[in-house]
């Protein structure tokens, strides 16, 4: 599953840190997310979504491979 | 800034320690819930040891008393510990929780096609001889082996799927 997860933190001048605070999350949690080693649990996607005011496709997308798993 | 809370609960500072992924089959995190968890399983370790060690010195003297304790020791010591690693568990964020169940899965199964195959060799070469004074030792000591094994693969997935994901 892809994301933009950097880039809408940019935007939003946020660390991985302060990220993963907001969520109550570890920042390597975070970190794995960004770099796409790690798909969150659909509550975990949702908040991410919820912090930067978007829905959820707007912030994760599926990858192409995804359907061929 | 991380907040004390969040990192109270981040159980990732940085990447995992060798040393406490071997010995303990956690992050490394030092965390209060894993510093507290690796304590209690110390001393659980030591009660376990302590009372073989003490059996074998006396030859399990008043028998059938020692020997009985001996043989429930075993999952006492195993209860003890899985509320206590249930407690560590809780306090993982997803990620790490994640990380930690799929070692687990990976281990049960590992471990257990390793251990009937031991099992089924060392009733070949007929290893160990268990002295005949203490044969229902023999059973405690046989769950420890398999705790010891379990507990060795544990820690080469935990290493194996957190340098997948950190």
């Amino acid at each position: 599953m892809k994301n933009e997860l950097r880039v809408l933190r940019a935007k939003h001048d946020m660390t991985q840190a302060e990220l993963a605070d907001r969520l109550g999350v570890s920042r390597q949690t975070i970190n794995a997310i960004e770099t796409e080693k790690y798909d969150p649990s659909l509550p975990l996607a949702f908040r991410i979504a919820e912090v930067f005011g978007l829905t959820i496709e707007a912030t994760f997308f599926p990858d192409k491979e995804d359907g061929h798993r | 800034m991380i907040s004390q809370a969040a990192r109270k609960y981040s159980n990732q500072e940085g990447p995992p320690r060798l040393i406490t992924l071997l010995l303990w089959g956690t992050f490394g995190s030092r965390t209060p819930a894993e510093r507290r968890f690796i304590i209690r399983s110390v001393i659980g370790i030591v009660v376990a040891l302590g009372w073989t060690m003490i059996g074998f010195v006396t030859r399990f003297r008043p028998v059938p008393i020692m020997i009985d304790v001996e043989v429930l020791l075993p999952g006492l010591i195993l209860t003890y510990w899985a509320w206590e690693w249930r407690k560590y568990v809780l306090t993982l964020d997803e990620l790490s929780r994640h990380i930690l169940f799929e070692a687990a899965a990976w281990s049960s199964v590992t471990a257990s096609v390793i251990a009937f195959w031991l099992a089924g060799v060392a009733v070949i070469v007929r290893w160990p001889h268990y002295p005949k004074l203490f044969p229902k030792v023999a059973v405690s000591i046989s769950l420890y082996l398999f705790v010891g094994l379990w507990a060795t693969i544990h820690d080469f997935y935990l290493r194996r799927v957190s340098r997948r994901y950190l």
